[in-house]
């Protein structure tokens, strides 16, 4: 609060404090409504996330497109301001800067973006594109700011002379490398990549990479890579964070990680990289749909809606696979419309016999074509699941879909909806937050019976 | 490139005496300490600024209602030295900032060589604009230059009605013919060029007066309108929320209401004048260009290179300086070069029903006198009537140019 004074005290195994450590850090979006800009909710982008970046240390951030990542490091660098959280740039609070230590910190906290080519104003030559944060950190000597520009060009892998093209007579990668220099022309102690290297060609793209290593080497330069390509993490960064919905899952060094993912949707992530090789044999990785709406996240664990292995409920004894079609079974119910007798029939009409008239289908027949639609068995072996499954398709059947939902929402419960798992070391360094995962112990124990009834702390 | 690269590294690896700046080696807390200094084009911009109102004090206080400028200029075509004689009116005043501010915002084109031959290349190519151009540079000189060195024409019973050179009129139509009269029909004589008025005024010196007239009301109550329009344009999308809200209200309600009766209106109690009417069209005319600018700086904002800068450092207001406006510029200068044609008609049309400045020979004017005598005199209307055709067209032309030639989106 007061100023950037050392926490000595607070951590005495490290002295020096990290170049970036962001804590608890959150970005809620309210979303209004109506004239009166009426509070009705906000959107959870980032909620409270936990990050650091050691000098020289490149730290990825993970996840698919719209789980906050980008939000998380605009807020980290406050161009967004954060809704709650702390930000430590080298043991100052950054978010207690004021405006002209702000401006100082934008000149050692530097941002590269995805697209290169809308990040060069049209009408400004790649030079002068280059030199902008040198004039507007007040250096007003227009022939130190263009021997500053041609050299790091140069160090960039551009030509002195590219400084008075235009952007639209660059290739793409060439406009990243600029862009780079542009990032680095004031000596930053810190570079957000916000995907550098998507919007590039597979060849430059490891070009780019290559001079980011390089420079990153040479400037002891520490880098957050902001990216959803594990590939690009895998060979440039000792760290990362895995980020799902505006919270961070799992992270760690990134070889512990990714040989021995400790978090469901890690190993969901890292199953979906494309392997070069057909002959391959996989298992599906069962990562299905998309991220949901952040203004709406489910609760407990924001990933059990989507989750391959969600944790099956005590009273029954069911196998891992039977459940989770049980459960996705149940999402389906109470996520569709309202439906009715129709509807359904509609829903299981290509497990149907196409013979028979829609409204002279049986009842028994409708049901297990429902049972088939939604991939379910035709019986369960736990008794008692089973009979709650026959009355909920029933329900369903004679077109209660509320009384279906209600009973299967009572019934098949999961920890993973009730309550959120703490983050715990998994290892060395290492971090997830999954009710699989035991204390210090990651992976060992997946069996179901010795899930802890962890609190929320 | 790879070559260029390596001969490159050759030239600057021989001056081992003089190594280059690297990135790393830049003092910023020497940078931060030392504060910030004004550029060359900053300090010309406020030495011109001093300058401009020394002189207009000087014209307010000292000068008052002599002639602000008297002088005797040597001119080597002639044996007495001409006399510059000019009172400075308030719409001189206004058009000396005018093109003082018109100046100033070029600059960084015309710093920029590379740039300024792109566009020029794509102007190039609109032929009737380039033309354009030309018409328009030499009446924007005559109008401005030309006329401290002509006098105003005044009233010569002596020369009514003299048709233009190689024109003939009857003989009988002008009260004495200055040139040859053959077979009973005047001809026109080189003293006038484009014949005389009914009042013995020359055509040519009219015309050229009528193109300052011109020139001044298009050009300032056009930066007028864009100096206001851009500024309220910008704010109202950079600043967003209420601001905007307010903002573009206003320009709604500005634009319902009738400039036309607003101009009657002060003509009727206070007399037609030139100052008047170019400071009510600049400063109620500018509602459709804040709409446009508005509209692109939305979009503009959202551009990658201004979260750049933003993340730079750079402020909301040098974003809006050196991202925003240039980058809008093409449908200011379009907007612009459209507004100037409107403003000349009306200008000539309210002088035409004859509530303009009665003491100003605007083209406008300049026809309706005309407009009795077409049967007998063609020239008298047809001559300004020319004049201000040519001139629409000239703008109309070039704002079609420049509208293709300024937007780099469009690739060749």
């Amino acid at each position: 609060m007061t100023d950037g004074s050392r926490p000595g005290a607070v951590s005495p195994p490290n002295p020096d404090p990290p170049l970036l450590d962001v804590r608890g850090l959150v970005k809620h979006y309210p979303l209004t409504e109506g004239l009166w800009n009426r509070d009705v909710g906000r959107v959870r982008a980032v909620d409270g996330i936990d990050l650091t970046v050691e000098r020289g240390e490149a730290v990825a951030l993970v996840g698919e497109s719209g789980c906050g990542k980008s939000t998380a490091a605009r807020a980290a660098l406050r161009l967004d301001e954060p809704t709650d959280g702390t930000v430590r740039f080298d043991g100052e609070d950054v978010t207690a800067y004021d405006r002209g230590a702000l401006k100082r910190f934008r000149r050692r906290a530097r941002l590269i973006f995805q697209d290169p080519d809308s990040s060069f104003d049209p009408r400004l030559s790649i030079g002068e594109s280059v030199a902008e944060p040198l004039s507007v950190h007040g250096m007003d000597d227009r022939n130190r700011r263009r021997r500053l520009v041609e050299g790091t060009l140069e160090r960039v892998g551009l030509d002195a002379s590219d400084a008075d093209r235009f952007p639209h007579e660059l290739s793409g990668g060439e406009k990243q490398r600029a862009a780079l220099a542009r990032a680095l022309v004031t000596d930053p102690d810190l570079l957000v990549a916000d995907e550098p290297v998507s919007a590039l060609d597979t060849s430059v793209k490891a070009d780019i990479l290559e001079l980011l290593a390089r420079l990153r080497d040479e400037l002891g330069l520490g880098v957050l890579l902001i990216t959803h390509d594990l590939g690009v993490v895998a060979e440039f960064c000792d760290r990362v964070a895995v980020m799902y919905l505006g919270e961070i899952v799992e992270s760690g060094p990134v070889e512990a990680v990714f040989s021995d993912p400790g978090h469901p949707y890690t190993r969901a992530l890292l199953g979906s990289v494309p392997v070069p090789d057909p002959g391959v044999a996989r298992e599906p990785t069962g990562l299905v749909g998309d991220v949901p709406d952040a203004a709406d996240p489910p609760s407990g664990c924001r990933f059990h809606t989507r989750c391959p292995e969600v944790i099956p409920p005590d009273e029954y004894d069911l196998e891992g696979d039977v459940w989770r079609r049980l459960f996705r079974f149940r999402l389906r119910v109470s996520g569709e419309s309202p439906a009715d007798r129709d509807d359904i029939v509609a829903l299981a009409s290509t497990e149907l016999d196409p013979a028979v008239a829609p409204e002279d289908v049986e009842d028994d027949a409708l049901r297990a074509a429902v049972r088939r639609a939604f991939d379910l068995p035709e019986r369960l072996s736990d008794l008692a699941a089973e009979s709650v499954l026959e009355r909920a398709v029933g329900l369903l059947v004679d077109g209660e879909q509320d009384a279906a939902v209600e009973l299967l929402e009572s019934e098949f419960r999961t920890v993973c909806e009730s309550e959120s798992p703490a983050k715990r070391r998994t290892g060395a360094d290492r971090e997830a937050a999954c009710h699989l995962v035991g204390e210090a112990d990651a992976g060992a124990d997946r069996s179901l019976g010795a899930e802890p009834t962890s609190e929320t702390d | 490139m790879a070559g260029d690269d390596v001969l490159s590294d050759g030239s600057e690896g021989g001056r081992p005496d003089e190594p280059r700046e690297r990135f790393e080696d830049v003092d910023w807390d020497a940078i931060d300490a030392d504060g910030r200094r004004l550029t060359n084009t900053g300090l010309a911009a406020v030495a011109a600024g001093i300058g401009y109102a020394l002189a207009l004090a000087y014209d307010l206080a000292v000068a008052g209602g002599d002639p602000t400028l008297d002088a005797a200029v040597d001119v080597p075509w002639r044996s007495a030295p001409a006399t510059v004689v000019w009172d400075a009116t308030a719409v001189d005043w206004l058009f000396a900032a005018t093109l003082l501010a018109g100046g100033f915002a070029l600059v960084p084109l015309a710093r920029n060589r590379r740039l300024r031959g792109y566009y020029w290349r794509r102007f190039r190519r609109h032929t009737p604009a380039v033309i354009g151009l030309w018409y328009l540079l030499a009446i924007f000189l005559l109008g401005t230059v030309g006329t401290l060195f002509i006098d105003q024409p005044s009233l010569n019973l002596a020369a009514t009605y003299q048709p233009p050179i190689f024109a003939s009129v009857d003989a009988s139509i002008p009260a004495e013919c200055v040139g040859p009269v053959v077979d009973g029909r005047c001809h026109g004589t080189w003293k006038y060029p484009l014949g005389t008025t009914g009042e013995g005024k020359g055509l040519l010196a009219l015309a050229i007066f009528g193109m300052r007239v011109s020139m001044q009301v298009g050009l300032i109550a056009t930066s007028l309108s864009i100096a206001i329009a851009t500024l309220v344009g910008t704010t109202a999308a950079y600043a967003g929320g209420w601001v905007d809200e307010a903002l573009m209200r206003y320009v709604d309600v500005q634009q319902t209401f009738p400039t036309f009766f607003l101009f009657l209106f002060l003509a009727y109690l206070y007399g037609g004048s030139l100052f008047v009417l170019v400071v009510i069209f600049g400063v109620t005319g500018w509602g459709g260009i804040a709409r446009i600018v508005r509209s692109e700086a939305l979009q503009r904002r959202e551009e990658l290179y201004v979260e750049a800068a933003r993340a730079s450092g750079a402020s909301g207001l040098s974003i809006v300086r050196r991202h925003v406006v240039p980058n809008v510029s093409n449908s200011i200068v379009t907007a612009a070069t459209l507004n100037i044609p409107f403003l000349v008609l009306s200008e000539a049309a309210l002088s035409f029903i004859g509530l303009g400045d009665v003491t100003l020979p605007s083209w406008g004017q300049t026809i309706a006198a005309g407009r009795g005598d077409l049967a007998t005199a063609w020239w008298i209307s047809t001559v300004p009537g020319l004049f201000l055709f040519a001139t629409i067209l000239a703008f109309n032309f070039l704002g079609d140019a420049l509208r293709d030639a300024l937007d780099p989106r469009q690739e060749v």
